[in-house]
């Protein structure tokens, strides 16, 4: 009994990473604002009532077909859109409350990626579920209770991202392309990620291409293994940058590739964070003078 | 900052308490995550039908990204009207007239193709079979989905007095890794559907 409530006392004692789970929390909902507004052009194309989208019949019954209300009530889904920006804005800044309205964003954004399903990729998907577990994220956290809850919501965000790897891993070691060298020639000559054109530069450079491949599989391996060691952390997450960042451009999948460099700041350790929040805060601080 | 937060805590009942319901938790939530998202798990069929239930929709995820292997062909969409007693040209689907080119309807356009090639269940490498394919078509979300996405490009853009529409697949090889050998191209022409105009 000794020895687990040695580990309570540690979860609960304090807040672990403190500064980093704060610039978490923001990063979540500053990428939640910006890829909603990059819909903005196009809102009404994906969520007004002259949606190019037709609704979907769910088979499913019960809470699949609460989530899909937007697609068949569009009159509804436009104003839940600027709704959510609010609320990912309110939740950004943290104003009064913004811990209900982590909760207002989680079930919006639901909606609203039920009725466009076609337009996003898995990012969205990975920031529900770090909204999820921000809703017991309290960077603010005065209490044991509140500290532990925070603490453990904060280590199962880690695990999520953990996993993600993990599990992209375990497939490409399943499939013949990675390890032949010849997946990102592959990715890079399909159409909906090759808008710029570099697979059909590279194509030819097939030691270069499998050389990509190769890094491409050593670094998605790596990560979910070392990742928790400290002494990697830095190495890694400079790895993730160039390695999101070259998605980012060369699969023109900007929205993926920024969301993955948000989400690394799970694993960002504290003084960078602290020193990131510090020049934020500042900024924040200048704004809101200014606004007054 | 970590220790100006810290105070020493004297474990209560409460606290055992709340710690056991976080782990009970998180030991379902992730075990139910990894039932859903790792295939052929030797698990008992109740107990990924109850993953999935839980999963869906509030946690979904899938995370074979590019995985276990790329596809090896690019399927485009492209549609043709019946109007004025004949069928109009192909046209495509991506930049259709009238539309406006943000980068999102592009990505939505080629990821809708490939809802549909996952619905007709086409492969790269596939020879399909005519009959089965306008069936899987008929009975398929994803079709109608697309029929829809093309009746509303073609009323953006073009005219309004078509009678019907009628999509068409093309599954484009990309050329071989190594060699760069190209094979041709397979084309598939979905049933045609009676066009339905806004206020229909």
């Amino acid at each position: 009994m000794k020895a687990i409530d040695r580990v309570i006392g540690h979860w609960s004692s304090h807040l672990h990473s403190a500064a980093t789970q704060r610039l978490f929390a923001r990063s979540i909902f500053l990428f939640l604002l910006l890829d909603y507004l990059y819909l903005w052009p196009v809102r009404s194309l994906i969520w007004g009532n002259d949606s190019l989208l037709k609704p979907v019949q769910h088979a499913d019954e019960g809470l699949a077909n609460i989530v899909a209300v937007l697609d068949h009530e569009r009159a509804f889904a436009l104003p839940a859109y600027y709704l959510m920006l609010l609320a990912s804005l309110w939740c950004l800044f943290a104003f009064r409350g913004h811990r209900l309205m982590r909760l207002v964003v989680f079930a919006l954004s639901l909606l609203l990626y039920y009725a466009a399903m076609p337009v996003f990729n898995a990012s969205l998907l990975l920031f529900h579920l770090f909204v999820f577990f921000s809703l017991g994220m309290d960077e603010d956290a005065r209490t044991p209770e509140r500290r532990l809850v925070s603490n453990v919501a904060f280590a199962a965000a880690r695990f999520q991202l953990v996993l993600v790897y993990a599990v992209a891993a375990g497939y490409k070691w399943s499939g013949t392309m990675w390890t032949d060298g010849s997946a990102v020639y592959y990715a890079l000559m399909l159409d909906r990620y090759d808008a710029l054109g570099i697979g059909q530069w590279l194509s030819g450079q097939w030691s270069l291409l499998a050389g990509f491949t190769y890094l491409g599989l050593a670094y998605q391996t790596a990560f979910p293994l070392l990742i928790w060691f400290k002494r990697f952390r830095t190495v890694l997450l400079v790895a993730a940058v160039a390695f999101h960042g070259f998605i980012a451009v060369a699969l023109n999948l900007p929205d993926f590739g920024i969301a993955m460099i948000f989400a690394y700041t799970v694993f960002l350790p504290n003084r960078y964070a602290e020193r990131i929040l510090g020049v934020t805060d500042k900024w924040m601080n200048r704004l809101f003078k200014k606004a007054r | 900052m970590d220790n100006l937060t810290s105070t020493p805590v004297k474990t209560s009942w409460r606290l055992r308490l709340l710690a056991l319901a976080l782990v009970a938790f998180l030991l379902v939530h992730f075990g139910a995550t990894v039932v859903y998202t790792v295939d052929d798990l030797p698990i008992d069929p109740r107990i990924q039908h109850r993953a999935a239930m839980y999963m869906k929709p509030l946690f979904h995820q899938g995370w074979k990204l590019f995985a276990p292997d790329v596809p090896t062909c690019n399927p485009v969409m492209h549609f043709r009207v019946y109007e004025d007693g004949g069928w109009s040209p192909y046209r495509s689907l991506i930049h259709g007239s009238g539309m406006p080119r943000h980068p999102k309807l592009v990505y939505t356009t080629h990821k809708l193709a490939v809802y549909l090639m996952n619905a007709l269940r086409l492969r790269c490498d596939d020879t399909p079979d005519a009959d089965a394919l306008r069936q899987r078509a008929l009975a398929s979300g994803s079709f109608a989905r697309c029929v829809n996405y093309a009746m509303r490009v073609h009323q953006g853009g073009y005219s309004t007095s078509a009678d019907s529409l009628q999509l068409q697949l093309v599954l484009v090889h990309i050329p071989k890794f190594n060699t760069a050998e190209v094979t041709d191209s397979t084309v598939v022409s979905l049933p045609s559907i009676p066009f339905v105009h806004e206020g229909d």
